[in-house]
């Protein structure tokens, strides 16, 4: 039988199942309702009953009678952005029916089509996960800034970064986001430019899915570089090429190195683990999945929230992607890169002693929240900022800590209203979180200071700079 | 010519002496342990036998099960025997002389595969260390064990299957691009793994890649090439993929629709079957 006549097949279950009516349902306290089955969606049965008809969560309901739904396979159709995308959501796929303990089975089709389906133990309701691009199917893609549409809602599952590639074998380790962009279009005939060797020409491997993702519109390559149709065919080239360069998403790196990203003066960040996590790093996304708005069933609702849980972190780090988890940054790791001269005038100095004493004994936690350009109100990214923060604490990781939030500036302006400013937001994004926690705050105490300019974490002589370091960090004690 | 008859006594003594030891020679074996008596010594027999070593396979007899000794002299048995290797690797040594022919049923953690007892009577095969206690074999209703010592352990990832179609592993590992025969990185700069294959088509079958665990970091790219053979265009299979060793165990079961044949090869490049092995820093 062909995959589609398969599918075919199970699409008639359900009807067939319900082709008779006449049942009771029983349920605690001597609920008992009789009448002619209409239908079972998986949450609620509809009956025709004496009285009229009804309708019922199915929750706690014992089914009796030959009407009674024996078999719902309910459908759910996800169209990955790429192959990395694809990757996580098998591994999440699969991994929620191991969670259920439920039969798992796959389908490779005609025409690429894919298919994993879940049977758990318990429950007449099961599960089919279709991998293709049909209408109505669930988007999996890399957000790097605006919301969703008006009718569609985000489920964050994964953070993911584009960083510019080189070979294991290539000495350079970091450019500036400037000097990326012009090799990328072809404007450095060899490496010597850009700090490497002299005679190694920069080749270029261009992966097609980066200029239709939207995740870094920044790049355009040029006319000499090599193009290639899946970001892992972009990275083996990169790897296999002591002169290659190729913007990739950090999932699918494989065996290239990914360089530091500066601005002109030199500070910046790696786009790896806790520096995209916390979004230090300028091509920082949120890995989603997009849906629309309309009521979900539960199984499915059940498999989008265990997604986005802790338990599915061990599967998003298995497909290449970053976890959500809240944790303390190693200071030696954190993936930060200092400015390469140092600041030697005694403004900046004496600012960074003030900021050495407030934070003397704390360390920082791997997420920072970041504000709408001239406002005081947190982007799209410091939201879902906030949730995970919330997250953490109601799961009770932080129980017992105090967090101090801590505010930064960008150095536009003067060192005075900074602090004020940087102070100011550090309470704004307190006050908020205390509001999501409303009594689940428990045994963690909040703190809101500001440190204004100090601490930069990249150059503020470039707009993209002054956005990372407009940002509100949390601290905790480290003992 | 004078005849004497301490002459012909001599010679018949000579004689005897020498039908004495020429059927001494013709009914000689070696001595042999004995056979387990209970069921329960059958179930998990533990003797040593030597491995049997230049062997004509060509006029060995296909020996009955009920007798005692089967091929060159070797006991019945059977035996089965585990002996650790460098590298991760274990071999696994079947004797089973008296069972030529036979199928051998393989059961270690995730590989599960048969062979045929060869006709030399038994089954030699390398297996990678797993974090597995026990190898078991079943031939027919007779089950043997042999204990596994812990050790070094490889990562392997594998699939296994059972269909007229003949699957392959093509591995590129850390980067490197396939060589012409499709199964071996080139360059093999950093070429570390092997490829194995157990099994036998109506058996069940198992392509097996294993690294050692500290082998990172990097990334192993692993495809699926697919010749249907006999099975023809289009096709349909069962799977299983499976990642073991040093590592959570994983595994998927897959129905594989086969229908995109590329030529009158009939062979398919299957990209999307096996997850690429992360090694990660040691």
């Amino acid at each position: 039988m062909s995959f589609r006549l398969f599918s075919a097949a199970i699409a008639l279950l359900p009807s067939l199942a319900f082709a008779e009516t006449g049942v009771v349902l029983s349920g605690e306290g001597g609920l008992v309702i009789e009448g002619d089955f209409r239908s079972f969606d998986g949450e609620f049965y509809r009956l025709d009953t004496a009285n009229g008809p009804i309708t019922i969560a199915g929750t706690g309901l014992d089914c009796s009678g030959a009407a009674c739904p024996a078999d719902l396979r309910l459908e759910l159709a996800l169209d990955p952005a790429d192959g990395a995308l694809a990757r996580l959501m098998t591994y999440l796929v699969q991994s929620y029916g191991a969670h259920l303990g439920a039969d798992v089975r796959e389908f490779h089709g005609a025409e690429g089509l894919r298919r994993i389906e879940i049977d758990p133990p318990e429950g007449p309701v099961s599960l089919a996960v279709d991998f293709e691009a049909s209408a109505g199917a669930w988007q999996v893609l890399r957000r790097s800034g605006g919301q969703p549409g008006r009718d569609e809602i985000d489920t964050v599952l994964a953070f993911d970064a584009v960083v510019p590639a080189v070979s294991f074998d290539n000495p350079v380790t970091g450019l500036t986001l400037l000097a990326v962009e012009a090799a990328v279009a072809g404007e450095f005939p060899d490496w010597q430019g850009l700090g490497g060797a002299s005679g190694v020409p920069v080749d270029v491997q261009w992966p097609e899915p980066l200029a239709a993702s939207g995740a870094s519109s920044s790049f355009q390559p040029g006319e000499s570089a090599v193009r290639h149709t899946t970001y892992s065919d972009a990275a083996d080239a990169v790897a296999r090429n002591p002169g290659g360069l190729g913007p990739v998403p950090l999932s699918e790196i494989a065996n290239a190195v990914p360089l530091v990203v500066t601005g002109p003066c030199g500070r910046g960040t790696l786009g790896m683990g806790d520096g995209v996590r916390s979004g230090d790093y300028p091509l920082s996304h949120l890995v989603v999945v997009r849906r629309d708005r309309t009521r979900l069933m539960p199984i499915i609702r059940d498999f989008l929230d265990w997604s986005a849980s802790p338990e599915a972190w061990p599967s998003v780090l298995d497909a290449g992607f970053l976890d959500l988890s809240v944790s303390v940054v190693n200071p030696v790791r954190d993936g930060r890169q200092e400015a390469l001269g140092a600041d030697a005038s005694s403004d900046v100095a004496a600012i960074e002693a003030a900021a050495d004493a407030a934070l003397d004994g704390l360390t920082r936690l791997n997420l920072a929240m970041r504000f709408e350009s001239g406002t005081n109100s947190p982007d799209a990214a410091a939201l879902f900022q906030i949730e995970r923060l919330v997250t953490a604490i109601q799961s009770g990781d932080l129980a017992g800590k105090r967090l101090v939030f801590v505010g930064f500036s960008d150095a536009d302006g003067a060192q005075d209203t900074n602090a004020e400013l940087s102070e100011r937001r550090a309470g704004i994004i307190r006050d908020a979180v205390l509001a999501e926690l409303s009594q689940d705050a428990g045994a963690v105490a909040f703190e809101a200071i500001g440190l204004g300019e100090a601490r930069p974490v990249a150059c503020n002589g470039v707009t993209w700079g002054k956005g990372l370091n407009r940002r509100v960090e949390v601290w905790t004690p480290r003992r | 010519m004078n005849f004497r008859p301490e002459t012909l006594t001599a010679a018949l003594v000579v004689l005897a002496i020498v039908l004495a030891l020429f059927g001494f020679a013709l009914s000689w074996r070696p001595a042999t342990p004995a056979m387990p008596n209970s069921p329960a010594e059958a179930s998990v027999a533990s003797l040593s036998l030597p491995l049997p070593r230049g062997i004509d396979d060509t006029n060995i007899p296909d020996v009955s099960t009920t007798e005692t000794l089967g091929v060159d002299g070797l006991s019945c048995g059977p035996t089965l025997e585990v002996t650790p290797l460098p590298s991760g690797l274990i071999r696994a040594s079947l004797v089973a002389p008296c069972r030529v022919n036979a199928i051998a049923r393989f059961s270690y953690g995730p590989l599960e595969f048969a062979e045929r007892i060869s006709e030399r009577g038994g089954v030699w095969r390398l297996l990678p260390r797993l974090g597995v206690e026990t190898l078991r074999v079943e031939i027919d209703t007779l089950r043997l064990e042999a204990a596994v010592e812990p050790g070094s352990e490889v990562l392997a990832v594998g699939l296994a299957w059972d269909g007229p179609v003949d699957l392959r592993l093509n591995v590129r590992e850390f980067g490197a691009e396939l060589d012409r025969s499709g199964q071996r990185a080139d360059p093999p700069a950093r070429a570390l793994g092997e490829v194995f294959h157990y099994g036998a088509p109506g058996l069940g079958q198992i392509e097996l890649y294993t690294v050692p665990a500290d082998a990172g970091p990097g990334l192993v790219r692993l495809d699926v090439a697919a010749d249907l053979g006999v099975a023809g265009c289009p096709a349909e299979l069962g799977l299983r993929t499976f990642m073991a060793g040093a590592v959570p165990p994983k595994k998927r079961d897959i129905f594989l629709t086969l229908d995109q044949c590329d030529g009158p090869e009939q062979s398919i490049l299957l990209k999307n079957l096996l997850d690429d092995l992360r090694l990660q820093r040691p």
